[in-house]
């Protein structure tokens, strides 16, 4: 398994990158703003807090389920 | 009112939540999906698997514009975003711990020398020019405990002290490699086949130490009897404060590779993940 990992050696001979560097790698891998569209929406966690809120303000519930915690805890 | 919900906590609530939902199911059979709801609980409109990625998202939006038909009227409704986790990637909670923020997604490019050593010559390519996403991002979080986050210290502020962080603590990230946000894909600690953080205090400022951090981690994770496979080295850079005794930021990259199960991935594919921290600004 090492030496499947062995390119970090070769990496690591290289000059270190710097910070700014580091920040721009992250800032192509990290999402764009477009790809976050989603979090401009008021979602709630709480289906039964939803439906009272729903209730109260007579309107329908839009409810997203995922095998996973939709919004970022998995 | 839109509400996300996970679905393995849902279908076992206790709470009118959890009876809502499973009435929705019973309405509207689908594993996971949109449901539209009226306050009542009649199932007005659901979606789940989309026929192509090119139709998914006005399947969708018909889907809302089905359930809004069915309810009637509906005025809008300004509202800010609620702030869902308000320490993700920010500032030490008042236990003591942090929440990282990590990101994970297919990448193309970045030089084959990011390549894992046993990549298939003809996988090559996919390493070739400069770094692009190649596919939607992994939003995560990840906390340590105030323990865990003790390990990010250096044991001396002075140049050249060096540390390698708990196997433990580095194992938890060995999440970052499946860039998937699926439970069915994403390793758990105890799968990381290789899973190592070091440190070395670089220089030392006006009581600000910087540091580099470098690391390598390998996973296989069994899914359904199958396994999918990820490697990557990560680089980055933390800065600690002397004087407040606690780290400042941390930025760590991660270049590697993926491959999933079959028959969805027959060769390793790029990947890159983030993860960052910073303290709470004053």
């Amino acid at each position: 398994m090492a030496s499947v990992i062995g390119l970090g050696g070769s990496a690591q001979a290289q000059t270190p990158p710097t910070l700014a560097e580091l920040t721009r790698r992250a800032e192509i891998i990290k999402p764009a703003t477009e790809e976050l569209k989603w979090q401009r929406i008021p979602w709630l966690t709480d289906l039964a807090q939803g439906q009272r809120v729903a209730q109260a303000e007579r309107r329908p519930i839009l409810l997203w389920v995922t095998g996973d915690d939709p919004l970022e805890r998995c | 009112m839109p509400v996300a919900v996970n679905l393995y906590k849902i279908r076992e609530a206790k709470d009118a939540g959890g009876d809502l939902f499973r009435s929705a199911q019973r309405q509207k059979d689908q594993y996971q999906g949109l449901w539209i709801i009226s306050p009542d609980g009649r199932v007005l409109a659901a979606h789940q698997n989309f026929k192509s990625a090119e139709t998914w998202t006005q399947e969708v939006r018909d889907t809302l514009a089905s359930g809004l038909k069915t309810f009637g009227p509906v005025t809008p409704r300004p509202q800010q975003a609620i702030h869902q986790l308000p320490y993700r990637g920010v500032g030490v909670q008042p236990n003591g711990s942090v929440t990282l923020a990590l990101y994970s997604r297919y990448v193309h490019g970045g030089g084959p020398r990011l390549a894992p050593a046993a990549t298939n010559s003809k996988s090559l390519w996919m390493w070739e020019g400069g770094l692009k996403p190649d596919g939607p991002p992994v939003i995560d979080t990840l906390s340590l405990t105030a323990g865990e986050w003790t390990a990010f210290a250096p044991p001396r502020v002075a140049v050249g002290a060096e540390w390698t962080l708990p196997a433990a603590t580095a194992r938890k990230l060995a999440r970052v490699l499946s860039p998937s946000s699926d439970q069915s894909t994403m390793p758990r600690p105890e799968e990381a086949t290789m899973a190592e953080l070091k440190a070395v205090v670089e220089s030392v400022t006006a009581g600000q130490a910087q540091v580099r951090l470098t690391g390598r981690w390998a996973m296989k994770h069994i899914y359904d009897g199958k396994p999918s496979y990820g490697w990557a080295t990560a680089e980055g850079i933390a800065f600690y404060d002397a004087g407040r005794k606690t780290p400042r930021s941390l930025l760590l990259t991660f270049s590697g590779a993926y491959r999933m199960v079959p028959p969805w991935d027959k060769e390793d594919r790029p990947i890159g993940a983030v993860v960052e921290w910073r303290a709470a600004s004053r």
